[in-house]
Parts: structure tokens; sequence; C-alpha cells
């Protein structure tokens, strides 16, 4: 084989024209920190990082809608331990004004307190969330459930109504991949259908109006309904407190997630230092070789010892 | 045995060594000069003996070539030139798709979705309607901005092809120039700088188009398209390139002299370029029709959920996006961008607190129903006035009453363009609808209920918008809008992956094959200067043998004079 000079020199030219490429390549990969920095580097791996990233982006989602969810439930669970605590307060009023030892305006007196009780349900029924929606109304959630009725005399409520749009649409927020939870809790299931007799409010009236009217009989006779009022209502608290707590595991559940999709998008975008320093070291030693080689032989030539 | 011979004939066989070796020495610093020349082939002063001992003459100067390597280069150049365009191609298509950072296409869709949940949540929120808004227009802008982009590709590659075909013409020009002084040089001593010129030429034309050359004997080449055999140069004439953008088919078609017929090339960076402007599934057209997909698949299945549901706002009077090229004409035949399916949808009227006055059923039968029959249905309501003005149906609302739309099975809302979120039907097109980004209270986050009536605190709507996100709704109900993105950009990567290593391979091809031409034609200044110590050493010799003969006739001449004396 005739080497010639010009031969020589494409080779060598070539050879350190590649060992520099791969430098230049592993350099911007380590200042990079990433495997991946355009979609040739790793075409299956480009598109599992969108797909990642779009579960990433789902999963926080999914941490703020609990976050929402919590926020609105946590309202409503204070709210319902104060309607718990009224209706509470309801029974043991009727309690002490059902004994017969009670003269009329002793009576009275408890009736007026009924009264004051029954203003304050009505409120909390009315309770708004932090985001100022309507915590009882469902969908409905920019008017007041219930609107009340009062004597053009007395100014005393007759008559408590939900709003006749309805108070039991469902409100729900998505808290993981295709589960719902909702976010309030009706005011049906709080207080009690308007039809029914035992809705909490129409026994505080009920009571209110019997202890007004000094009727022994009819004031314990609304003992029964005020306790199936009470079992309403705290049963409501419980669902609600069950579900802050499974908001809780949710949440936990949710940050698991996270950590294991920033792992596997660390897996598949992120460098492996150690070994691309090493593979630096690697490429940089055999580019110095290559060039000690190249210049101990480009150097020589014939002419160096003609004389 | 007696030898004719004469004094003065030596005489002359010492001029003819001295002149043979000149010109050896002429050669030998001809090549030493080109040593480092581009495309120079070393030369050698070919010695032959002049019988009868005659002395030697150079017979001719020699180019060393080996024609069959050479033709090798030029095949691995035809390659290379293929491959470097292809790489720029795909690369810049690439630049364009390069979505691992996260800001791109699929970050937008991403944060469209989380809008949407935080508006199901919150849907009297304004602050999140807002949000929902801005970022559909994000994300519409970005398809138009991608798609921008890839149109402005396409026609940069148009003037690309324009430009190399302009420079692949100068260069069969001067093909044909250098043949011109090729053959009136025939007769002289080889022209072999001139074919050194000539064969420069013909390699920076094969990098453009690939040409397949033929020796003619007299020292022209006759190139002609590799695959189709269309001459391109023959001899002193040549076929010129033109490149004409067809009106018609918005095709960038190549012809060559005055053969009608389109060329494709096979090899050399114009295939690449004509390819990647032309083929409907080059990565450049492939990657305009993934977007298109996706953005029309986007507005077809956001706008169908979308039209089903209800703002915080009604509609007092809406006007259909979408124009219909015939009132009377079935719907699925009206020229409409999405056709509409048999089903039904309602318009609900309700008063001013809310309930419902009056509810109208349409019923669409795919092929039947026409505009006009939307139109009547709607109309024969007492609280509607339906009107078709230029294909787009306006419905109007009796004063004090409002309307919105419900449980729409048929598409007809969607392809006609009401109560939607997105109007365009493909990726330049894509925006939000003017009504929508009018007053985000046309938001649609709510459905009406059972008993038509519409609660704002009702989020299903904008539940069931960003449930979408995982739907599978693309390739035939098996890839998600993420999944047929990813795909998408996996497929201009492993594109772009493999354009970079033909040309990582092609770069080597050509270097080791041009290797293989500089062992044979490259001047080795070792060999050169070893020939020039020998030429040397025989142009004195041949010296010293004039001085000889000179001696030789002195004494001639002497012994005449003393003859004389």
């Amino acid at each position: 084989m005739r080497v010639t000079p010009g031969s020589i020199n494409i080779k060598v030219n070539a050879d350190l024209q590649r060992s520099l490429a791969a430098l230049g390549r592993q350099q911007s990969l380590i200042s990079a920190g990433r495997r991946i920095t355009e979609p040739s580097d790793d075409p299956g791996g480009a598109a599992e990082a969108l797909a990642i990233r779009s579960r990433q982006a789902a999963n926080d989602q999914f941490q703020k809608n609990i976050a929402e969810a919590r926020s609105s439930l946590t309202a409503a669970d204070s709210v319902l331990q104060s309607i718990v605590e009224a209706v509470t307060h309801g029974k043991e009023l009727a309690i002490q004004g059902g004994n017969d030892s009670n003269d009329a305006s002793a009576r009275q007196a408890i009736a007026d307190e009924v009264d004051q009780l029954l203003e304050a349900l009505v409120a909390l029924g009315n309770s708004k969330g932090p985001r100022g929606a309507q915590l009882f109304g469902g969908q409905e959630s920019t008017v007041a459930p219930y609107a009340v009725t009062r004597d053009l005399v007395t100014n005393l409520i007759t008559a408590v109504t939900p709003n006749p749009r309805g108070i039991d649409g469902p409100t729900p927020a998505e808290v993981s991949e295709g589960l719902t939870i909702s976010t309030t809790v009706s005011g049906t299931t709080v207080f009690g259908a308007p039809a029914d007799p035992t809705n909490a409010f129409a026994m505080l009236i009920t009571l209110r109006d019997a202890l007004r009217a000094n009727d022994g009989v009819a004031t314990r006779a609304t003992l029964a309904g005020l306790d199936t009022a009470l079992d309403r209502s705290t049963l409501a608290s419980t669902v609600v407190g069950t579900r802050l707590s499974w908001m809780d595991t949710l949440d936990t559940r949710a940050q698991d997630e996270g950590l294991v999709l920033s792992k596997s998008l660390s897996r598949v975008e992120d460098l492996d230092y150690a070994k691309a320093v090493s593979d630096l070291n690697q490429i940089q030693t055999s580019y110095s070789a290559g060039l000690a080689a190249g210049a101990r032989l480009l150097q020589q030539s014939l002419l160096d010892f003609l004389r | 045995m007696n030898f004719p011979t004469n004094i003065l004939g030596s005489l002359d066989l010492a001029r003819r060594a001295l002149i043979a070796h000149q010109t050896a020495l002429d050669t030998i610093g001809h090549n030493l000069s080109n040593v480092n020349t581009p495309g120079y082939t070393r030369q050698r002063a070919e010695l032959v003996s002049v019988a009868p001992r005659g002395g030697v003459d150079v017979s001719e100067i020699q180019r060393i070539r080996d024609r069959f390597i050479d033709f090798s280069l030029l095949n691995e150049q035809q390659a290379f030139g293929r491959a470097d365009a292809q790489a720029t191609v795909t690369q810049r298509v690439q630049d364009v798709f390069n979505d691992p950072s996260g800001t791109g296409l699929s970050a937008m869709l991403d944060t469209f979705f989380q809008n949407l949940q935080d508006l199901s949540v919150s849907p009297t929120d304004q602050v999140a309607r807002v949000t929902v808004k801005d970022q559909g227009q994000r994300l519409a802008s970005t398809f138009n901005t991608l798609d921008q982009k890839l149109r402005q590709i396409e026609s940069d590659l148009t003037v690309d092809i324009q430009q190399r075909v302009s420079a692949a013409n100068g260069l069969l020009g001067d093909i044909a120039d250098l043949h011109r002084q090729i053959i009136a040089a025939r007769n002289q001593p080889a022209p072999n700088d001139l074919l050194d010129r000539r064969d420069q030429l013909v390699a920076q034309l094969t990098q453009i188009i690939g040409v397949t050359p033929l020796d003619r004997p007299d020292g022209t080449v006759q190139l002609a398209l590799t695959g189709s055999g269309v001459l391109l140069v023959d001899g002193t004439s040549t076929a010129p390139l033109s490149a004409t953008v067809n009106g018609a088919t918005g095709l960038v078609e190549l012809r060559a002299g005055v053969v009608a017929s389109v060329l494709t090339p096979k090899t050399g960076a114009l295939a690449a370029v004509l390819d990647a402007r032309n083929s409907p599934t080059g990565i450049l057209h492939q990657a305009m029709s993934d977007l298109d997909t996706l953005a029309h698949t986007i507005a077809t299945q956001v706008n169908r959920v979308h039209a089903s549901g209800s703002g915080l706002l009604e509609f007092t009077s809406l006007t259909a996006a979408n124009a219909g090229t015939s009132a009377v004409a079935p719907l699925t035949a009206a020229g409409l961008a999405d056709t509409p399916v048999s089903g039904a949808f309602r318009v609900i009227v309700h008063d001013a607190t809310g309930a419902v006055v009056s509810t109208v059923p349409v019923t669409v039968t795919a092929g039947v129903t026409t505009l006009d029959d939307v139109r009547a249905a709607l109309d024969a309501d007492a609280n509607l006035t339906a009107t078709i003005t230029s294909g787009r149906l306006t419905i109007d609302a009796a004063a004090g009453t409002t309307f919105t739309f419900a449980a729409d099975s048929s598409d007809s809302l969607l392809a006609l363009g009401l109560n939607t979120f997105f109007v365009g039907t493909d990726a330049s097109t894509l925006a939000v609808n003017p009504v929508v980004a009018t007053n985000v209270s046309f938001i649609a986050a709510a459905r009406a209920d059972a008993a038509d009536l519409v609660h704002p605190g009702d989020g299903a709507n904008a539940l069931a918008l960003a449930r979408l996100r995982t739907q599978p709704v693309l390739n035939s109900g098996t890839a998600t809008f993420t999944d047929f993105f990813g795909t998408s950009v996996g497929r201009v990567g492993s594109a772009t992956r493999d354009a970079q290593d033909t040309l990582d391979r092609q770069t080597a091809a050509v270097q080791v094959v041009t290797g293989f031409q500089q062992q044979v034609s490259g001047v080795s200044t070792d060999e050169e200067l070893i020939a020039l110590s020998q030429a040397q050493t025989a142009y004195a010799a041949a010296a010293r043998f004039v001085t000889t003969i000179n001696d030789l006739i002195g004494t001639l001449l002497l012994m005449g004079t003393a003859a004389a004396s």
C-alpha cells in the first residue's frame, strides 16, 4: 500500500475531529446535567418523559383538588359540630321544658332560648365556605339555601324553606385518577328533607310553639323527633370526618406517587454523572493520545535527513 | 558486425537525455508544488528508450489515477450529499418539536386540563374561568406558532432547492467549458490539470445531485443522473436543471433541459431536500399533519363536551361560528369541517330567574336533516327566533328570556360552531371561540340537570372536559392527546437520529475512499524527493555525456588541425 502525507493527514484529521466531537458532546451532556437534550438523543425516552410529565401535572392537580376539597370539608366539619351542639341543646331544652314543674313564664323563657337557637341554626345552615360558596347549598352555591318566613306581628320564624332550585346537586372534585369526592354536604343530609316532620328546623319551630303554648305534652312529644334530627346531623358530621381522613390518605398517596414519578423522570432524563465523567476522561485520554501520535507523524519527512 | 554511428547523432542523444530528465525534474517540481492542492493528481513523466541506441525520451506525462476509486468516491459523495441535507432538514424539524424541557405544546396541554380541573371545583370563580380562557388561547397560539415554524421550513426548502439548482447549473456550465478546453488541448501534451479541475467540479456536482460519469475517448465525461439516466452533460452540451412550483399541487418539480418529465433524483442533496419538501410521508409533512390531526381532535373533543354544557350566563343571541355551504342540503353534506351524525340536542329557554320557560328538542338524522330544518325546529318555539344569514344560523331569545344547550348526541352543535370553546379545524386556524373569549361566563362548566335547570355551582361539564386528558381519542381510540404527541416527537427524534447516524457513516465512508484516492493519486514528498535525486543524477550523467562527446569532437577537430600544420 502506498501511503502519502495526504492520506495520513486525512486520517489524522478525521480521527481528531471524531474525538473532539465526542468530547464536545460529552461536555454539553455534563453541563446540561441531562441525558436527553433533544428528542434524537433518545427518541423513546423523550416520548416517555412527556408522558411522565403529563402524569406529574395530573398528580399535582389531584393534590391541589385534595387541598381544595379539604379546605371546604374542614369548614363544613366545624359548622357541622356547631349544628350538632345546637340540636343537642334544643333537645336539652325540650327535656327541661317538658317538665311540668315549669309554669307558663318559665316555658316562655325557654321558648325564647329555643327561638334564638332556631335563628342560629338557620344562620349555620346558610354558612359559606372558604371561597364564599354555600356549604350546604349543593350546586346552588351562590344562593343561601335556607329562606325563612316570619310572622308579621311577632317577627318569629314560622317556616324555613330550602331553595326551590334544589340544594342537593353534587359538587365533585377529582382527587385521584377517575375518583371524585363531594366537596360539600347537602342541606337535606344535615337538616332533613323539607317535608320530613323530623326536619331540624321544623322540630325547633314545633318545640318553640309548644313551649309558648305552655303545652307540656306537646313539648315532650318533640323529643323523639329531635333525637332523629340529632342522629341525622351527627351522621353528616361523621361522614365529613371520614371524608377528611380519606383526604389525608389520598394526599399521602398522591405525594408518594409524585416521588415515584420524579424518580422515573430522573431515570429517563437525568445524567449518570459518575459514568459521564469517567467517559469524559476516557475520551480525553484518547484525544490527547491521538494528538501526540499525530504530532510525531506529521513532523517527519525525508527533508529532515537530506543534506 | 558494424553498427552505424555518427558523432553528431551522439550529441543529439545527449540533448534528448537532457530534455527528458529536465521534463522529469519539472514534473517532480510540479508535483512538489501541488502537494497541498485539493483535487491535484500526481503526474509522472514516462521515460522510454529510443531505439536503436537513441537514448531516452518522455512518451507522456501520466496522470496517476484509479478510475474505479474515482467512481466509488463519486458514489460515496452522492450519498454523503443526501445524508448531509437530510440531517439538516430533520434537525430543523426537531428544533421545532423539541419539547423535553416541558415548556412546549405538551406542557401547554397539561396546564389546560389542570385549569379545567380548577374550574370544575370552583365553577363560579371568575379567575378560574379567565385562566381557562387564557390557557386555551396559549394552547391555540402554540399550535399556530409550531405550524408557522414548520411552514417556514417548507418555504425555506423551496428557496434551498432553487439555490442548489442554480449552483448545480453553474457547475454544469463550468464542466462544459472545461470540456471545450480539454478537446482543444487534446493534441498537445495531455491536459492533466484541466482534467483534475473537471473531476473536482464533478465531485462538487454529485454532492448536489447524484450523477454517474462515463469516460469518453476525447477526455470528456458524459454525466447522467444517477437512477434515471437523463444526461446532464454530454461533451460540451448541457441540460440545465430547473425547479418550479406546481401551482395545482404545491409541489416543487425538478426538470432537466427540454425534457418535460419530472425528475426524482435518488442521491445527492437535492434528493433529500426535494423529498422533504414534496413527500407527504416525509418528516416535515408528517410533522405538519400530526400537528393538524392533534389540533383538530382537541378542538372536536373539547367542543363536543362544551357544546352540551351551560355557562354562568346564558345566551340572548348566538350566531354559529361555522357556515354551511347550503341551508337546504343535509347537514352531513353542507361542507362543514365536522360531520354531524344522527342524534338530538335540546335548546332550553329560561326566564330571568332561571326557571324553565320551554325546552325545544331538535332531532337530527344524518343525510336528511338540513340547516333549514334545524332553524325551523327552533323557530317553531314561541320564545326563539332562528334565522340563517350567509350559511350561519343565528338564534335569538324573546325579551326577558335566555337560552342554553344540552345533551347533543348529534355533533350538530360542534359542527355548526354553536356554544363551542374552540374554533378552527387545524393547527394554523385553532383559536378560542370569540364568544367565550369576550365573556368567560360563557365557558360551559355546568350541565342542565334532569329538570333542565342550570346551577352556578355545577362543575360537571368542566370535569368532563378535564377528563378528556385521559381519553384515548386518537389513533383509532388507542392514544390520548399526550400519547399522540409523544409518538410524534419520538418519530421526529428517531428520524433525526437516523439521519445523523447515516451522515456519520457517510462522512466516514467518504474519508475512507478519499484516503484510498490519496494513496493512489496523492503526492508523497518522500517519493518525489527520491525521484528528484534520481533525476538529478540522471541529468548530471547526461551532462557528463555531453562533455565527453564534446571532448571527442574536440579531439577530432584537433586531429584535423594537427594534419594541416
